[in-house]
């Protein structure tokens, strides 16, 4: 058996597994409970300054559109909703977590951060011009797309480099380079991980399909997500490259969107084009270079 | 400019002309409208824009679109454009053959053909895979464009290294592209509406043609782009608009590519 495949085989019985923090737990417990009230949120999320921090900066982000400046976590939660409080936490916190982990030298954490940041966000992007409404759930599944790539490189680590190495020679794409080598790939990977951690459904459904929208339950969600990586490569934020130029409308996720949300008739793929561009500009001057 | 008004006169522009007109030059776009609606004795944005949507309102065409294009050409303008033309289209089109032609069709004073030059030295060294053609209708700037002097503005997106690289200093802010740099550039005076436009221009395997069509009425920018495919593009080429200009509202074969932040028309293989 291979190293990969072993690593997927007994992913549940790692020692040292990154967890998945408490409060994130007792957060999302929260949102789910209809007896909850925002005070009773706001109580948790304040034992951790890093959440509240996070959480106002989203409120006021163009992103959610809000007109006047919020500054207390109370009313930020009230103008969000729990779906998207829920949302923000799960991914700071995973955010957080992977900043915490002894990473390889072949495996720029900067980069990847940004990458799946900048995956999320533009998948929000996204649905912010198609009029979509996933509460959110696009911006969640976009940030941990990827999270599968964090494991091999703290289990596999020599087989992060084959397949890097493999995808260099041959001019493959990641996937397919791991998939050539060893059959298991960092979605399946990544969404074991998510079924262990307990998240949502609809989240594990996202990433283990973000390569393959087509087959997920939610093929819409699934496809933005997999449309905004796409993007999020060509954009230049993250390792890869392996888009350096591709026609959109080739794409089978596009083509998704495009079945899916009834768009086929004169829709303007050059001007939803430079929407896109205009936004992703603007959320990088927010989320990268102002911090 | 109320947010809604703007977003309305953006998509009537780009459905008009096909140029995006981005969010961060709206300051603009309002101080060059006021005297126009100053002179049209309007009092809102909003009546400006019924104005517009009126029967009269095409003869307000020309005056919009010269609010709108913003004629600044420097070194390097768009650097995603000619970082998707050098590490991605160049080395595409180079696997099927040991040189390619590149037309940039509407050359101004120069900037635009010199970057090309300079983007591919930078790669390949002095001796580019790469015949450029850079035409203009106008004698004035392509005797500008030969003369090859250039001022701050002009080079201000180059570092110190790549002036001193590919320019003379001449003292007083003047700078002077380098004779192995301009060698590499043909220089012609062509019409895009010359009905023996192709026959003047040959076969090219990319064209840079930004924002140019902006001028020209639908008929004649749909006969252009015609030309461009049918008679002068080799297939796989690629058409390079205007960061953000499109003709999507033209009937064409072209598809849609996308770069790194950048968009591209090819001809299909």
């Amino acid at each position: 058996m291979n190293k990969v495949k072993e690593l997927y085989d007994n992913l549940a019985n790692i020692d040292d597994l990154p967890a998945f923090p408490a409060i994130a737990f007792e957060i999302i417990r929260l949102t789910r409970d209809p007896n909850t009230t925002s005070r009773n949120l706001e109580e948790v999320i304040k034992r951790d300054p890093n959440l509240v921090t996070q959480i106002l900066k989203f409120a006021n982000s163009s992103l959610y559109g809000l007109s006047r400046e919020v500054t207390s976590l109370n009313h930020a939660i009230n103008l969000l909703g729990f779906v998207q409080v829920e949302n923000i936490v799960m991914i700071s916190v995973i955010l957080s977590s992977v900043k915490k982990l002894p990473l390889h030298k072949n495996f720029n954490r900067d980069k990847f951060l940004e990458h799946s940041f900048g995956c999320g966000v533009t998948a929000k992007i996204i649905s912010n011009i198609l009029n979509f409404n996933f509460s959110s759930a696009e911006f969640s599944s976009g940030v941990i797309h990827d999270i599968g790539k964090v494991l091999l490189d703290l289990y596999a680590p020599d087989c992060l480099d084959e397949i890097l190495d493999n995808a260099y020679k041959k001019g493959l794409s990641f996937i397919d380079s791991e998939m050539e080598l060893y059959g298991i790939n960092h979605c399946q990977l990544g969404a074991k991980l998510l079924s262990i951690w307990g998240l949502p459904e609809e989240v594990i459904d996202v990433v283990e399909n973000h390569h393959s929208p087509e087959k997920a339950n939610n093929k819409l969600l699934a496809s933005v997500v997999h449309v905004a990586d796409l993007l999020t490569y060509s954009e230049g934020i993250g390792f890869g490259g392996n888009y350096a130029k591709f026609t959109l409308e080739e794409d089978i996720g596009w083509q998704i969107i495009i079945e899916e949300a009834k768009l086929k008739e004169e829709f303007d793929l050059a001007y939803f084009t430079f929407k896109l561009y205009e936004d992703i500009e603007n959320a990088k001057q927010l989320y990268f270079e102002g911090s | 400019m109320d947010p809604k008004t703007f977003e309305e006169l953006r998509e009537f522009i780009y459905k008009k002309s096909g140029i995006f007109f981005e969010k961060s030059k709206e300051y603009l776009l309002t101080n060059r409208l006021r005297k126009r609606l100053k002179e049209l004795n309007l009092s809102s944005f909003e009546e400006y824009l019924r104005y517009l949507k009126s029967p009269k309102g095409t003869q307000e065409l020309g005056p919009l679109f010269d609010a709108i294009t913003i004629n600044e050409t420097y070194f390097f303008r768009h650097i995603r454009q000619i970082e998707a033309f050098r590490d991605v289209m160049v080395p595409e089109l180079l696997k099927k053959k040991r040189s390619i032609n590149v037309w940039s069709a509407a050359c101004s004073t120069g900037e635009e053909p010199y970057t090309l030059v300079i983007a591919l030295m930078e790669k390949y060294g002095q001796n580019i895979p790469a015949r450029i053609l850079a035409s203009d209708i106008s004698n004035e700037v392509l005797e500008k464009a030969k003369e090859g002097i250039y001022g701050e503005y002009s080079v201000k997106e180059l570092s110190p290294d790549m002036k001193r690289k590919y320019f003379d200093s001449m003292g007083l802010g003047k700078y002077k592209i380098k004779d192995f740099v301009k060698r590499k550039v043909v220089f012609k005076n062509i019409n895009l509406l010359d009905p023996a436009l192709a026959r003047k221009v040959g076969k090219m395997d990319v064209i840079f043609c930004r924002n140019v069509l902006i001028y020209f009425d639908n008929n004649a920018r749909q006969k252009v782009i015609e030309t461009f495919y049918n008679d002068i593009l080799n297939p796989g080429g690629y058409l390079v608009l205007g960061a953000t200009e499109s003709i999507s509202r033209l009937n064409t074969k072209f598809k849609l590519c996308h770069f790194k932040m950048a968009i591209a028309y090819q001809k299909p293989e």
